[in-house]
């Protein structure tokens, strides 16, 4: 009996040197992934050929290390983000920011919503709403326009329209899977087609500003 | 042989205490300084070498001068902390939160100012949530705030989309989305504002406010979902 209890009592101090440990490595791991940065795959052919090229035919997708600190605060056109969808809650996507708020954005005809491929097909009920934009959609106050960078075969803000840059979870630092491509970030090399009109954003400080409303100042 | 010149040392160190017992008498009772003789020589080599640790066990730990025990206490404070932070982000993105609410537009549910409301995060993204709870969610149009509002219509409801008295155009909620409206019409900023707002944004349900008078103890006061039974009125038909 006293034996039992003896391997019981060495059985729970090893318990307490390797499961206390690993549950604080599991909570930190947690604490990093929700705030820091987070690898994540890329399924869906959305943004092929630039991420998961080969997800067709060979089924493998590749691995992005998401940049998950102050997200939603500076993103800029052409960034490749990662936001929570905006019809599935519980689902994400992976789109390329292609304008900000306050740009206008030339809507591509080759984008247009339909149900099929790119050779055509009949209209869906978003079709309806890219036509209401007639050409050209305004990214309100606070949302971005997100493009995929597959044309034909991508759902995003011409489906959905501008998203709120709070949906937005991380920015793509760079890729971790397939070990061939690791570290690189092969989106950077894209030019998109759809054309933007930037907004005319005011960087001046309010001092500078200040000093151009001014007697002095040009306004 | 490690053992033999442990035994030694033992002696050693056993002379040496009752060799200091024997010098602190002769200091109490007589103020001179003592007389160096043979004693004093084998004293002097055992005890500024080794510090006789505080238990009896001798190791070989004990031959090294031990840390000073203001050394050890930093460390183990920062490793408290450090577990103290991560598990309450880990409770407070997972579970439950108290956050600080100011602003007219949920009075008179909650206070304008003052007010901690108790938060559950399992609500968090839509899920389980009913029309009539009263939801956390990242500001649609600002991002990096929060707001607190209730929801009037989940996907497939249909909303009126301005205040009663001033439209009566109604639209249908579509997936994902929600419409909320807070409980003080005329100063609310809502969904009135910025139209649908998708459910990825919401982060938790507003169980109730906690509150307290004096020196009671704080209570959380449930929130209702406000929903009453439709009633017929047909007082005006004769």
């Amino acid at each position: 009996m006293s034996t039992v209890l003896t391997s019981l009592r060495r059985y729970r101090r090893t318990l307490w040197h390797i499961a206390l440990p690993s549950l604080w490595v599991t909570a930190s791991a947690i604490f990093i992934n929700d705030n820091i940065m987070e690898i994540t795959s890329v399924t869906g052919d959305s943004m092929a050929p630039t991420l998961s090229p080969d997800q067709d035919t060979t089924g493998r997708s590749d691995y992005i290390a998401w940049n998950k600190w102050n997200a939603n605060t500076s993103v800029k056109r052409g960034d490749v983000v990662f936001f929570g969808l905006p019809s599935r809650p519980e689902d994400t996507g992976v789109k390329r920011v292609i304008a900000v708020e306050g740009d206008t954005v030339l809507l591509d005809p080759r984008r247009r919503p339909k149900n099929g491929n790119a050779n055509g097909g009949p209209d869906v009920p978003e079709s309806k709403s890219w036509d209401a934009w007639m050409g050209r959609a305004k990214v309100p106050e606070g949302h971005v326009w997100v493009e995929g960078d597959n044309w034909r075969k991508s759902k995003d803000s011409n489906w959905y329209g501008p998203i709120s840059r709070s949906l937005i979870l991380g920015k793509a630092m760079a890729v971790v899977l397939p070990t061939e491509k690791f570290g690189s970030k092969p989106w950077e090399k894209f030019n998109t087609r759809t054309r933007v009109v930037r907004t005319q954003v005011d960087t001046r400080t309010d001092l500078e500003l200040l000093d151009a409303l001014g007697p002095n100042g040009t306004v | 042989m490690l053992r033999s010149s442990l035994t030694r040392l033992r002696i050693n160190r056993d002379a040496s205490i009752l060799l200091r017992l024997v010098q602190r008498s002769r200091l109490a009772s007589s103020k001179t300084p003592p007389k160096p003789n043979a004693f004093d020589f084998h004293q002097k080599r055992t005890s500024e070498t080794i510090v006789p640790p505080a238990s009896s066990q001798w190791t070989l730990s004990s031959f090294v001068r031990p840390l000073p025990d203001l050394g050890r206490i930093p460390s183990n404070v920062a490793a408290y902390l450090f577990c103290a932070c991560i598990a309450f982000h880990i409770f407070s993105e997972y579970g439950f939160v108290l956050e600080g609410a100011y602003g007219i537009s949920m009075l008179p549910t909650i206070a304008s100012d003052g007010d901690w409301l108790w938060i559950s995060k399992y609500y968090r993204r839509g899920r389980d949530l009913k029309v009539g709870d009263v939801v956390s969610f990242r500001h649609p149009i600002r991002p990096g705030e929060y707001a607190v509002k209730r929801i009037i219509g989940m996907p497939g409801d249909f909303v009126l989309r301005d205040t009663p008295e001033k439209g009566h155009m109604m639209m249908q909620v579509p997936n994902g989305h929600c419409w909320l409206v807070g409980d003080n019409l005329t100063y609310s900023r809502d969904s009135r504002m910025f139209g649908m707002l998708p459910l990825a944004l919401i982060t938790g349900k507003v169980l109730g406010p906690v509150r307290w008078s004096g020196w009671t103890i704080p209570y959380l006061e449930k929130l209702e979902h406000g929903l009453q039974p439709a009633v017929l009125d047909d007082g005006d038909v004769e």
